[in-house]
């Protein structure tokens, strides 16, 4: 959400706000200004980095990092709403992400590269109580195994807890597929994770 | 609703030099397809006072559209805000295509997109029309369950029918003008419904939550089905509804251990009621009496006395546990469990 800058008040020595708002720096950097994009850049590098981390795995995710933000700043003019600036980055995230899994799928396929090279100890936070990392660990295994669209969805539903209209609308699919997607998803998980606990 | 679990997830510490690095080769692959002006990269300058200038004025344009949309959109007495409109029948609303949307009584349907490549409608219950206006660039897709309506100009209408004895539940679409392509569920390939003709989909992928008034199943199978059905669509609450309510009707059933189990689980993970847990967990392991499913029924049995501090009952827990599982999966974790604090 755009903020005002805030203006100086009377008997006050500084502002109390004055961070210009997303809205603000995309019309700035439209002008021209590299300055804007770099603080665009700035602003959203670590929320980008984070959700390619939890997408691609941290091999991937500086690449993804680059491309999306070059991808970003190039389409810039395209941007109808200066303000959902973010929103609109997260969902370049999402299907740049998307093509990079569709890609490693079919690389593994014709076994060219090995399966889901993601380092899950590098994810998880040091605190994290030692089954909620094993939970995790299983998930995160599991995935590699999904449809690429699939693994998409259900990172965004239960690892970064997105909406559906808002999964949809990231990953410009309709809402019934989106559906459809997490419902495979998680009907694989629970056979997955029953089989590797030797469960029926 | 289930918790996230990027909370449990590190967050990314970058030094200054590693952004200053990724940010010169960013600048580097854009300085050749974009009009920016290089220099000391500084937000000062005529550059800034300018982006003031739109700023401001941009701001003015997008308070006055907002005051503008909610003033419309409340006379029309539908929710609103910044991204999704919702409609409850009987009512009808033209969307800022022109389209109109007439939903039925009983009818809610939630607008979740409107931008110039792609309307998105979701029918959450009953039944609604459509005039579509015509735009072949814009897709508008109609959501119901599983099931996706693709139209490009015309006039339709889509039902959703709940289970009614024998007839399974689905989706009733009917074409008065045009066509209207129509998917799903398990990916079919689409088919095309013309002027005149209506199809009725099969709709098994319960997705929508179950409201308070809808039919209940008769048997256990299909309790059971609708539990599992709502875990898996992330509706904790309404799972833990229909499993408690499954083991209430049919405590005999084939099924009930695993219901208890699947119980224990959510309301341990999903919903944080460690004690509603024990209970659960403590039935899943009475129900069933050996086995991968009993052996999980008791380390979770373990982990939610643990998480309440009952010392005592963990200990219990954990001794019962190791007595039959010495060697189990959960065998290693059981000597961290229910230590004094």
């Amino acid at each position: 959400m755009s903020r005002l800058p805030l203006l100086q008040s009377p008997g006050q020595e500084e502002p109390i706000d004055t961070a210009p708002s997303d809205a603000a720096l995309v019309a700035d950097a439209l002008a021209g200004n590299v300055g804007s994009h770099e603080a665009l850049f700035r602003r959203h590098r670590n929320s980008v980095y984070r959700l390619a981390c939890r997408l691609v795995g941290r091999t991937e995710a500086d690449d993804l990092l680059q491309d999306c933000f070059i991808d970003a700043f190039r389409s810039l003019p395209s941007l109808r709403d200066p303000g959902a600036f973010g929103g609109w980055l997260s969902a370049i995230v999402v299907r740049t992400a998307h093509k990079r899994v569709r890609r490693r799928r079919l690389l593994e396929r014709l076994g060219l590269l090995r399966r889901w090279p993601v380092d899950i100890d590098m994810l998880i936070a040091p605190s994290v109580p030692p089954d909620v990392a094993v939970e995790i660990q299983k998930i995160y295994r599991l995935l590699g195994s999904l449809p690429a669209e699939a693994q998409i969805a259900l990172v965004l539903h239960r690892i970064e807890g997105f909406s559906l209209d808002e999964i949809a609308v990231k990953m410009n699919r309709s809402l019934a597929t989106v559906k459809r997607r997490l419902s495979l998803a998680a009907a694989h998980l629970d056979k997955g994770m029953r089989t590797k606990e030797g469960k029926a | 609703m289930r918790q996230p679990l990027g909370r449990f997830l590190a967050e990314p510490s970058p030094t200054e030099e590693q952004i200053s690095a990724e940010w010169s080769k960013i600048r580097n692959e854009i300085r050749g397809t974009s009009q920016v002006r290089m220099g000391s990269g500084s937000k000062g300058g005529s550059g800034w006072h300018l982006g003031r200038l739109v700023f401001a004025t941009t701001a003015a344009a997008v308070i006055l559209v907002g005051v503008t949309t909610y003033v419309v959109n409340r006379s029309r007495s539908a929710e609103w805000d910044a991204m999704v409109i919702l409609v409850e029948g009987p009512r009808t609303t033209t969307l800022r295509d022109g389209s109109r949307v007439m939903v039925a009584s009983g009818g809610k349907v939630r607008v979740s997109a409107q931008r110039s490549d792609l309307t998105q409608i979701a029918i959450e219950t009953g039944e609604a029309e459509f005039d579509v206006t015509h735009r072949p660039s814009r897709p508008f897709v109609v959501s119901a369950g599983d099931v996706d309506v693709r139209v490009l100009g015309t006039r339709f209408r889509v039902r959703i029918e709940d289970r009614k004895g024998d007839v399974r539940a689905g989706v009733r679409v009917l074409v008065s003008r045009g066509t209207v392509e129509v998917s799903g569920p398990y990916d079919h390939p689409p088919i095309r419904v013309h002027a005149g003709e209506e199809r009725w989909l099969a709709s098994d992928l319960n997705t929508l939550p179950v409201s308070a008034e809808s039919p209940q199943p008769h048997d256990g199978q299909r309790l059971f089905e609708q539990a599992n059905l709502a875990r898996r669509s992330g509706h904790a609450g309404e799972a833990v509804r229909l499993y408690d309510l499954l083991l209430a009707r049919f405590p005999n059933d084939d099924r009930a251990g695993l219901a208890a189990l699947e119980l224990g689980r959510l309301r341990m993970d999903a919903l944080g009621d460690l004690r509603g847990a024990v209970a659960a967990l403590r039935e899943a392991a009475k129900t069933i009496p050996h086995g991968s499913l009993h052996e999980d029924a008791q380390a979770r049995l373990v982990d939610a006395l643990d998480g309440l501090r009952d010392r005592d009952g963990c200990r219990r827990a954990r001794a019962e546990y190791l007595a039959r599982y010495q060697r189990g999966v959960h065998a290693m974790a059981m000597g961290a469990r229910c230590a004094a604090r």
